[in-house]
């Protein structure tokens, strides 16, 4: 009986998690690097299809910028442990997420790192260990 | 008194309110078609032009500082005929309009388009997306100006990457393409 729920628990997942991935293809996104982002928390908007986390991060010659990172729709991040409250305007946090392929502010979120030392996915979509590593 | 002292503050004051909005999802059910902005969208009723004259077209566009989030749906059901050649025009007038550094297949809710990001002569940087889906034609634009292109890209991406069709949510019965990762034509990255 519990194996049986279990079995089913996953396909449920597994279904959740191929809707919760196919509103878009990620051609806009450099899967291939995975890059690391500090900056303080401007906003997290859950929504459909997919959330959305804004960072402002100091840029080279001293003006913010806001950068937007995807993420994955509320009941996905719910999963992940996610709520409205995880990050609070002004939270510094370490991000890791996959760039834009044309040089964005934006990219789609891995995981975020708090200064606690918490870490959370960014998504179901994004758990997908990637080749390449580097850092902005 | 010292009001020039106060210049700064009152200019934040002003200022403050066109970099202080926050995203909002419209959703138009009777287009299928649904779109985060930032901040209530202006409503144009006016026509698209295509290589043999002019279909009605709805434009909802947002200004935000100097960059510019517009979608434009144009309707072909009177002329179901022209939407490919419109279709073509569009692509083509896209990537002829600056340095394409992205031209990659997209697939959005099940329905098949093309998604670009370019960069203007003028130092303008647009990201673009079209779809045609049953009737519709679907142009969506973020047009970014100097000096607050890479200020303002992060929106832009979030705005082209929020489009959705049929319900605003995932679903879609009739899935004309699969939302998963494709190989990408990056132009010049």
């Amino acid at each position: 009986m519990t194996l049986r729920a279990g079995v089913l628990a996953g396909i449920l997942l597994a279904a959740m998690t191929a809707a919760a991935s196919a509103h878009h293809t990620y051609a806009m996104f450099d899967r291939e690097h995975r890059l690391t982002l500090v900056g303080e928390v401007k906003d997290l908007q859950f929504a459909n299809p997919h959330s959305w986390l804004r960072v402002l991060v100091r840029g080279d010659q001293g003006q913010t910028i806001v950068w937007s990172f995807e993420m994955g729709p509320p009941g996905a991040l719910k999963r992940q442990g996610w709520t409205r409250n995880s990050v609070q305007v002004g939270d510094r946090v370490t991000l890791q997420y996959y760039p834009m392929r044309d040089g964005s502010a934006a990219g789609q979120l891995i995981s975020v790192t708090f200064p606690d030392g918490k870490v959370l996915a960014g998504g179901p979509t994004s758990l997908n260990a990637p080749t390449g590593s580097r850092t902005r | 008194m010292r009001l020039i002292y106060l210049l700064p503050a009152i200019l934040w004051v002003v200022a403050t309110p066109a970099r202080a909005q926050t995203w909002e999802k419209f959703f138009y059910p009777e287009l299928g078609v649904a779109i985060q902005l930032p901040g209530e969208p202006t409503v144009t009723q006016g026509s698209y032009p295509t290589p043999t004259g002019p279909v009605p077209a709805v434009i909802y566009s947002v200004q935000q500082d100097t960059s510019t989030f517009s979608l434009t749906v144009a309707d072909f059901s009177s002329r179901s005929g022209d939407q490919r050649a419109a279709v073509e025009k569009a692509l083509s007038a896209i990537r002829s309009s600056g340095d394409v550094k992205l031209d990659v297949d997209e697939c959005v809710s099940g329905q098949p388009g093309r998604e670009f990001s370019v960069l203007g002569k003028d130092g303008s940087a647009s990201k673009v997306s079209v779809f045609s889906v049953g009737s519709r034609l679907f142009l969506l634009e973020a047009k970014l100006l100097p000096p607050n292109v890479l200020r303002d890209s992060g929106e832009a991406a979030r705005f082209q990457q929020s489009l959705s069709f049929g319900s605003g949510r995932v679903e879609n019965s009739q899935p004309a393409c699969r939302g998963r990762a494709g190989p990408a034509s990056v132009v010049s990255p």
